[in-house]
């Protein structure tokens, strides 16, 4: 496998690549510490923006969303979810929520789908606001604080999956993952490189082309959270040291590449720009 | 089934010796009753099971395949230059890892001539003079072993280039290593040391063969724990590893640590055969070590006794069962122990404190704050959780994931230089290194990006900056045997631990707890 690190492609400027957008109303765009609720079971996550408190969603078990961090302030990504307040913020949802049921409920009624939610990358240390459990708000979690109520956790893995079944002539196919803001690490998506290692095992592919992007979010106050300048750089490079160890074949030369300028924001699909693409070339 | 008791004398860590002779084997009459301390090449035969006393009753050691010969056992003999074997640093008497209790009586029998204290590794640097024991104070203070490993790291365990992240600075190095023109961060072949616990071999189906990526099916080659993660492999079979050997991950393999330790630690002049390694691999993979007895006669082997101590348990129990749930509990159950006798007495006493013990454990949320890979990875910081969440794996406690995590016991503030015990003047024995992190990599993520480390764990295999600090967690059987605890051995019993926790996470343990979480620990 030959390895060729094609490096940037395009460096524009921020201020040329924004495509200009107006929020719609029920949009909630912000950057804010978070704060921790406690409740006599699992802690909410709130984040207070513009003298209103919202409801970002509960602790969960490793795995569907990931609360915030203290010490760190949180890009929040979401729109307003209707319905009651959960533990005294204004719930916040969005589409693109891990799959699953929801984590949980607040007085009987099914947690909504929570807003994204990107832990910055710096520390910023007054970001240190945890509120004692509140007996008003009645919140349970598919976990708890405590161990699992599950009746067992013996997890064996399951068989491998069959290798994809294919024929000539093979197609190019382009795989993509999405990060959190400001991340290099594709904590959600990291099966798409997977797939990516078997299609190209499955094809015998001769090529196989990363290219990494750098997002920005358009934010509810009219301005424009744009992430580091070399996280697109950042991403390619983290994503061909994924390939490798997963073993791409022999037959590709894999061409590492990325996009410095500022992808387009519209406050709504912005997290679909934070990216690293995967071609394969049969 | 016959017991057969012996009894020897020790300063610091008496010894009781029970062997158990092996059912239908031909070697029981051969078998010998091993004492505080195998010598390399010492010959004679290991009975199937054996017990030694221990701070608390006795550890029990079992070899699953039956007494051990030790002539032409590559584990028990001294393969390399300094005279050491395996065995040295990972004594039966010590539950298979090596207690500083041991290693003072060690000196003191031989006036520091013992193999185990050999320049390389057994002082604190090679180049000081190695007839005095302050030469050699990291062993005998804290039980730390020199782990000598080359910086800047170009490559990792599996070939992949590693750039690193950070910057390393020695602010001060009591021991000299760091700064040594020839084993120094600036010598001609720069190299860090760093100074660590040996670890237990025993119970390795737990943590070498059977838990990690393995456990969490669905998701292929990547850590469940840490997603976007590959594990590494296993060069012979192409298999990914747990990752859960080394306190730093850096040994995919128990076949490739032997081969590495053979050495950095024997100081072997050739590279061990595949039938050395393999004999190595087979011996160290049929061994089981847990608390055997307590101080209040119990022997976990009777009938009654919890399923989950004493080492047949350890041995006849699955691998890879996850035990942060009510189904099948880290530790399994101690429900018979929860209710008094019908008269109370010293011995029920006890019981009814390990349950409630392991009660804390399992069930009393604290919160844990600030802890890399295990507050980062979807939890949320902090987390409102028990011990049990990170100790997680049935039998040992460790995390059934890649368990590697900052959990303060090398890193400043919470790390602190003096051993936790009254016994011990608190002054600085440990280098200080100060690490920076390069501009463009992603800080540690409740440190940032200037930290001031005993010793940078993760970081010094992966790279990373984030990664300072974080050390792969120790199993939780044999625990009395071995004391002083963390891979710094900053704690000089549980009673430290225990306290550590405390004050690391600011669990606020009533005294009651705090003995009922000790003497739990000390059963296991």
């Amino acid at each position: 496998m030959a390895v060729v690190q094609a490096g940037l492609i395009v460096a524009g400027t921020a201020a040329g690549a924004i495509a200009a957008a107006t929020l719609p109303a029920d949009r909630r765009n912000f950057v804010a510490c978070p704060v921790l609720q406690d409740t006599d079971t699992v802690p909410c996550w709130l984040a207070e923006y513009h003298g209103e408190v919202y409801f970002l969603g509960i602790q969960t078990d490793s795995g569907g969303w990931s609360p915030p961090w203290l010490g760190h302030q949180v890009l929040v990504e979401g729109r307003l979810a209707g319905g009651p307040r959960i533990c005294g913020g204004i719930a916040l949802t969005s589409d693109y929520a891990a799959a699953g049921p929801p984590s949980g409920t607040s007085e009987g009624k099914p947690l909504p789908m929570p807003p994204v939610v990107s832990v910055m990358r710096e520390l910023d240390a007054s970001c240190n606001a945890m509120l004692p459990a509140d007996p008003r708000f009645q919140i349970v979690g598919r976990r708890g604080p405590g161990p699992n109520t599950a009746a067992s956790a013996l997890r064996r893995p399951p068989p491998p999956p069959a290798p994809p079944t294919l024929t000539a002539p093979y197609t190019a196919k382009t795989f993509t993952l999405t990060y959190e803001f400001d991340s290099e690490l594709a904590t959600r998506t990291i099966g798409e490189a997977l797939n990516a290692v078997q299609y190209a095992q499955a094809v015998h592919a001769r090529e196989i082309t990363i290219v990494g992007h750098r997002g920005s979010t358009l934010l509810s106050d009219g301005s424009l959270a744009q992430e580091i300048p070399m996280i697109a750089r950042l991403r390619a490079q983290e994503l061909a040291r994924t390939l490798k160890k997963l073993d791409l074949p022999s037959t590709a030369t894999l061409t590492v590449s990325w996009d410095e300028q500022l992808e387009s924001a519209n406050g709504v699909t912005d997290p679909d720009r934070r990216r690293a693409e995967i071609a394969v070339m049969p | 089934m016959k017991y057969l008791y012996t009894m020897a004398a020790m300063t610091l860590a008496t010894a009781v010796v029970l062997a158990v002779p092996a059912l239908g084997g031909d070697a029981p009459a051969e078998a010998t009753l091993p004492g505080y301390w195998i010598a390399p090449g010492q010959g004679g035969v290991l009975p199937e099971r054996a017990r030694y006393h221990d701070s608390v009753g006795d550890v029990e050691v079992l070899f699953a395949q039956g007494p051990v010969s030790l002539h032409g056992n590559a584990f028990f003999e001294p393969l390399g230059s300094n005279g050491r074997a395996c065995v040295t640093c990972h004594q039966p008497g010590s539950g298979m890892g090596l207690s500083v209790a041991a290693i003072h009586r060690r000196w003191q029998e031989t006036q520091g001539k013992d193999p185990l204290f050999a320049a390389i590794d057994g002082s604190n640097c090679p180049s000081l003079p190695q007839d005095q024991q302050s030469s050699h104070s990291l062993l005998l203070k804290r039980g730390l072993f020199r782990v000598s490993l080359p910086w800047p790291r170009t490559i990792g365990p599996d070939g992949s280039p590693v750039e690193p992240e950070f910057t390393i600075e020695v602010v001060r190095d009591p021991s000299g290593c760091n700064i040594d023109p020839k084993f120094g961060l600036s010598s001609t072949d720069p190299h860090i040391s760093v100074f660590r616990r040996p670890r237990v071999v025993a119970n390795l189906k737990y943590l070498a063969v059977d838990a990690g990526a393995q456990v969490y099916g669905g998701v292929g080659p990547f850590n469940a724990k840490r997603l976007g993660m590959v594990m590494d492999r296993d060069p012979d079979s192409g298999g990914y590893v747990s990752m859960n050997i080394m306190s730093d991950a850096r040994e995919p393999t128990l076949k490739i640590q032997a081969r590495d330790a053979s050495r950095d630690h024997l100081q072997v002049s050739q590279p061990l055969t595949d039938a050395q390694l393999q004999s190595i691999v087979r011996f160290e993979s049929q061994v089981y070590a847990a608390q055997g007895t307590d101080l209040s006669g119990d022997d976990f082997s009777s009938p009654g006794a919890p399923a989950g101590l004493g080492a047949r348990n350890l041995q006849q129990s699955p691998s890879g069962v996850l035990g942060d749930n009510f189904g099948n509990p880290v530790f399994k159950s101690f429900a018979g122990w929860q209710v008094p006798g019908v008269a109370a007495s010293p011995a029920t006493d006890f019981r009814a404190s390990v349950a409630r013990g392991y009660n804390v454990f399992f069930n009393r949320p604290f919160w844990i704050r600030d802890v890399t890979h295990i507050n980062t990875v979807g939890l949320g910081n902090p987390a409102k959780r028990t011990c049990v969440s990170c100790h997680n794996l049935q039998m040992v406690g460790t995390d059934a994931s890649a368990g590697w995590g900052d959990l303060g016991t090398t890193n400043e503030p919470w790390a602190g230089e003096a051993i936790s015990s009254p016994s011990y003047e608190p002054q600085p024995d440990l280098p200080l290194f100060k690490i920076v992190c390069k501009a463009e990599a992603r800080p540690h993520p409740f440190l940032g990006r200037v930290i001031f480390t005993h010793d940078p764990g993760r970081a010094l295999i992966s790279g990373k900056c984030y990664d300072v600090g974080s050390i792969v967690m120790g199993q939780l059987r044999g625990l009395a045997a071995r004391a002083p605890y963390f891979a710094s051995g900053s704690a000089a019993d549980l009673g430290a631990v225990v306290d550590f926790y405390d004050r690391r996470f600011n669990i606020g343990l009533s005294a009651q707890e705090r003995t009922d979480l000790i003497n739990f620990l000390s059963v296991l």
